[in-house]
């Protein structure tokens, strides 16, 4: 290989300053990790050390290496006719396929053993059972309870407001979550049945979205409009927490209340219908 | 045919290894074991360098497929750059993620948090969640580790789109590639599963809202929905199993997975030969372009750098999933704005347009989420994956092709494929619409139906329109350009190049 | 030419002045006070609301069909709506937002003073912040606040044409206010003093969060993540383009 030709050299001692600068700031990147750490300057010092390295290569296979096109043949991929002596061999000394029976067999008992690996996989999880058709509120009775655990008063919700309730004893459960909001009276246009459920304009409804089980954060109060985050359902809360927007196909269930004497309330059982998001059997209750 | 003869360095080794293919050159490894000859071959060989590949090469006869693989032609153009793109961001994925997993547990217990995040002091969460804080806050450049693998992240998928765009749009899946093409499918299914897992991992508020949704999906799927959903949660959402089983597909199945994936779809690459584009001397029985070494590697190794040093920049400087803001996961809170990461913001915006229709035939229940979350999506990626199939059956065209198409003269593909692309636009911008509903001051509602008709008449409008200009310009330009002749010479070495006009 | 251009000059000053007719027409303008002698400070209000919104609120508040009642909204409320400038509001179809207040500090007292003597509301609460309990204040937000306004108060859509606001601007008194209100489409809550002090001490927090991985904005999330990504490998793409340049041999340098 003969020597650099002149006027490379000039190249070749930018190309070695860029890999300095990385050199500097790879350490400059250590002295500032070991003098405490600062997240910013410590990828700027990285990037500038990659980024050196990097334009340094490519300078240096932009300029200083050959850059002529080379070309080389390319053969078929499928098999040449050379191969055919070898397919003969291969089919003579080596094949098994010939007994098929016994191939066939030994495919059968290999269906087998596949068909009990079904094991570790159904060993993951339980059956699904009567889960997804029931909350702890089915026991019945049970009073409403704020986050912090304090049963929930008639008068902590001034007209208007929301909360998120749980029953008693059962605070951060996934499906028992609820939404207790207070409205005027008057304005409550539930089914006959469900009235008895509203007492004096407090209505409770299950937080867990119809859609895709997002809780049901977000409230509309002057329009008395529920909203989940997620895909933008949209409930009204005045005819049932009907959907009137987004993708939500079902009500929101509503929870049995009752007001007691002492201002707190009590759930008189489960949700009108199984919460969250729907699945095949649901209709079989 | 005979391929360029190899000369190895010691001019007097075994002669000629005729007829190579890189794969039988192994077969038959040059005799290292003859006694150097005298003289001056004698003194170039004893280099350093020298004597550790012959000390390499006598254990395990690599010097030879070594130095055919330095010769090796791989065409060059930036657009077959995406995949390596792709490749090095999956690197910083490995090395950040290695890193980060000597501090991660995958631990749902609740413990309560005392660390340098003053606000949330004394706060309960899961134990995964404090590991994750403890991380970004107390281990020294562990924020930084953290942030360049998420933004790694996005760039990984989004480079594995760009690259699958070029693929498809230049026909480069037509056989022999086929089943590379395949692995690349697959490949991306990998790669999503381990961006999803992935921001699953922390437990926060956001991501924990996601895998309810996923619970969601999975539960709606007819007849098997809730066994599966059982099965891969543990039980009814939300498990405490759920963290653990999550980290082992992130850290274990799925990097498994894309580590075999990768090396099967790079080996094929490699004896297949990369495609290259029709002009200068690119014929479909040849390979025009830069031999290996020092080429190709060259080039390679300059764009790993430079992308890590534009991912690490970009993610030093811009704050990337603040899991402190979003707080502890719990299943009975949830936020706007609510989305996941961008490679699946399509699947969001299904299921935001999805229609509120939940019918219940012969007792069978159809949720709403199962034709957006489970049909659509299964639909999309089917299609996907036997389109080679489905176009070498269409256009009765079984050959095998190594020059790239066009794009404007295949109007049928490139419609569909740019059909493809406003669907995958469509439905990724309509996951953000409440966020467009802020920006553009417009009811969410409204930018929902616009969405909604935008979904049906957006591809057929593109597919149309594409194919129009496409013909015109197919139609207008006549057949591809025919190569001209090249001169070839071959140099002292073996192998060719092209001959100057002088020459 | 020069005819073009001056058709454009003269259309756009036509243009600007209806427009200008038009907003001053609609807007129940903010009047400056007057500088008459002796005028208390309830006169003064009752002057002021009659002229800047009894139009849409009646003449004592009852409401008509473009506002509503407001004798029950207090003082809390009314110094609400007036100090963020959300009121006046020109076109009563239009969501109320945040701008600039169109009455003076002295004029907003006297119409919350009037306002607040049509009915029982709630009175302006006295937050203090300095003290509070940031963290207790951090979970009162995430479960009460940040399902609108966002988990960084960065705010967010809700539905309905309405915007709940990015809370940056919020003063500590502001955010009482609001909270015991319910303004606009927002609930009602009854939070004690305490818990008053400390969400809007967690407030504050948010308005100067530490952002230790670089910039951010309060609309924090994966939509501009992405977005920002999307920018990121387009520079890629545009490296990739000059990795690949080949140089012939003899351009070398």
């Amino acid at each position: 290989m003969s020597g650099p030709v002149t006027g490379t050299r000039r190249t070749e001692r930018v190309i070695a300053a860029i890999f300095g600068v990385s050199a500097i700031a790879g350490i400059a990147l250590l002295a500032v990790y070991l003098a405490g750490g600062q997240t910013q300057l410590e990828a700027v010092l990285l990037a500038i050390c990659l980024g050196g390295i990097g334009i340094g290569i490519i300078a240096w296979s932009q300029w200083l290496l050959p850059g002529a096109l080379h070309v080389e043949p390319r053969h078929p991929v499928a098999e040449s006719a050379s191969a055919d002596a070898e397919r003969e061999i291969l089919e003579e000394e080596h094949s098994i396929t010939r007994r098929s029976f016994l191939v066939r067999a030994l495919g059968g008992a290999l269906g087998g053993l596949v068909a009990a690996l079904a094991i570790p996989v159904l060993s993951l999880g339980p059956s699904p059972g009567r889960g997804l058709f029931e909350t702890p509120w089915r026991k019945g009775g049970l009073r409403l309870v704020g986050l912090d655990g304090t049963p929930i008063k008639a008068t902590d919700l001034p007209l208007e407001g929301i909360v998120t309730a749980f029953p008693e004893g059962y605070v951060g459960t996934a499906d028992a979550q609820t939404l207790l909001i207070r409205v005027a009276p008057d304005l409550l246009k539930l089914a006959q049945d469900r009235m008895a459920w509203a007492p004096e304009g407090y209505v409770a409804y299950s937080k867990l979205c119809t859609h895709a089980g997002c809780p049901v954060g977000l409230y509309r109060a002057a329009e008395h409009r529920l909203i989940c985050p997620c895909h933008q359902s949209t409930f009204n809360v005045l005819d049932g927490a009907q959907p009137v927007f987004g993708p939500a196909g079902r009500p929101l269930p509503q929870l049995p209340i009752q007001l007691q004497p002492d201002g707190t309330f009590i759930a008189l059982g489960d949700f009108s219908a199984p919460v969250g998001p729907a699945f095949w059997d649901m209709t079989d209750g | 045919m005979a391929e360029p003869d190899e000369r190895t360095a010691a001019p007097d080794a075994a002669p000629m290894e005729a007829a190579m293919k890189p794969s039988e050159a192994g077969g038959k490894r040059a005799d290292t074991d003859a006694t150097p000859a005298d003289g001056d071959a004698a003194k170039e060989r004893d280099t350093e360098l020298e004597r550790l590949v012959g000390w390499v090469d006598r254990r395990t006869g690599l010097a030879s497929p070594v130095r055919v693989a330095m010769r090796k032609v791989f065409p060059d153009h930036w657009s077959f750059l995406l995949g390596e793109i792709a490749l090095f961001a999956f690197v910083i994925l490995l090395a950040t993620g290695t890193f980060m997993t000597f501090f991660y547990t995958p631990d749902a217990r609740q413990v309560t948090y005392q660390g340098t995040y003053q606000t949330l002091d004394g706060a309960q969460m899961s134990a995964a969640f404090a590991s994750v804080m403890r991380l970004s806050f107390d281990v020294e450049a562990g924020l930084l580790m953290r942030q360049v693998h998420h933004w790694a992240a996005l760039i990984f998928i989004g480079a594995i789109a760009a690259h699958l765009a070029r693929i498809f749009f230049t026909g480069a899946f037509r056989r022999p590639r086929e089943v590379n093409y395949l692995i690349g499918i697959g490949l991306l299914m990998f790669a999503l599963g381990e961006g999803i897992t992935g921001y699953s991992l922390p437990d926060d508020l956001l991501s924990g809202t996601g895998l309810r949704i996923i619970d969601s999906v999975m539960l709606s799927v007819p007849f098997v929905g809730p066994w599966v959903a059982s099965l891969f949660f543990g039980g009814e959402f939300p498990t405490p199993d759920i963290l653990s089983r999550l980290f082992v597909f992130h850290v274990m199945l799925l990097p498994g997975l894309l580590v075999g994936g990768i090396s099967v779809h790079l080996g094929l690459l490699w004896f297949q030969k990369h495609t290259q584009y029709r002009g200068g001397a690119a014929r479909e029985d040849n390979v025009v372009g830069l031999p290996f070494w020092p080429g190709q590697v060259f080039r390679s190794l300059g764009l790993f750098f430079l992308t890590a040093a534009v991912i690490v920049l970009v993610a030093g400087l811009i704050q990337i999933n603040p899991v402190w803001l979003y707080g502890p996961y719990v299943p009975y809170l949830a936020t706007v704005p609510a989305q996941p990461d961008w490679y699946v913001g399509w699947l969001e915006g299904a299921l935001r347009l999805g229609l509120p229709i939940e019918p219940t035939i012969l007792g069978v229940t159809i949720p709403t989420t199962f034709v957006p979350g489970v049909l659509i999506p299964g639909l999309l990626v089917g299609a996907l994956t036997i389109w080679p199939f489905l176009e070498a059956r269409l256009t009765h065209d079984h050959a095998e092709h190594h020059l790239l198409d066009s794009p404007w003269g295949t109007p049928i593909r490139t419609a569909t494929g740019a059909a493809g692309v406003v669907l995958f636009l469509v439905l990724t911008l309509a996951g953000g619409n409440d966020v467009l509903a802020v920006i553009f001051d417009i009811p969410v509602e409204s930018i929902t139906g616009v969405f909604r008709v935008l979904l049906v008449v957006a591809p057929v409008l593109t597919w149309l329109i594409t194919y129009r200009v496409a013909r015109e310009r197919h139609d207008r330009g006549g057949t591809p350009e025919e190569p001209e002749s090249i001169l070839l010479v071959r140099n002292a070495a073996g192998g060719f190049s092209e001959a100057e006009a002088d020459q | 030419m020069l005819l073009g251009y001056g058709a454009v000059v003269g259309l756009l000053v036509l243009v600007l002045a209806v427009a200008g007719s038009v907003a001053g027409a609609s807007s129940p303008t903010a009047t400056r006070a007057e500088s008459g002698p002796a005028v208390t400070v309830a006169a003064r209000g009752e002057q002021l609301f009659l002229t800047s919104c009894a139009a849409c609120h009646g003449p004592q508040g009852a409401g008509t069909a473009n506002g509503v009642d407001i004798r029950t909204a207090g003082a809390a409320l009314a110094d609400f709506v007036l100090r963020t400038g959300r009121m006046p509001l020109a076109d009563p179809a239009a969501p109320a937002r945040r701008g600039t207040p169109q009455f003076d500090d002295a004029d907003i007292k006297a119409l919350v003073a009037y306002v607040a003597s049509l009915g029982n509301g709630p009175a302006i609460p006295t937050v203090v912040v300095s003290g509070a309990d940031v963290a207790q204040g951090r979970d009162l937000f995430v479960a009460n606040c940040a399902a609108c306004h966002g988990p960084a108060g960065g705010g967010g859509s809700v539905g309905g044409g309405f915007v709940a606001p990015n809370l940056t601007q919020a003063d500590p008194t502001t955010v009482g206010e609001a909270a015991l209100t319910g303004p606009g489409p927002m609930p009602r809550f009854s939070f004690s003093p305490d818990e008053l002090d400390n969400l809007a001490a967690y407030v504050q927090f948010l308005r100067n969060a530490p952002h230790p991985g670089g910039a951010t904005a309060p609309a924090v999330g994966p939509v501009t993540e992405g977005f920002m990504a999307g920018m990121v490998l387009l520079v890629l793409l545009l490296i990739a383009r000059w990795v690949a340049v080949r140089r012939e041999p003899k351009d070398a340098p």
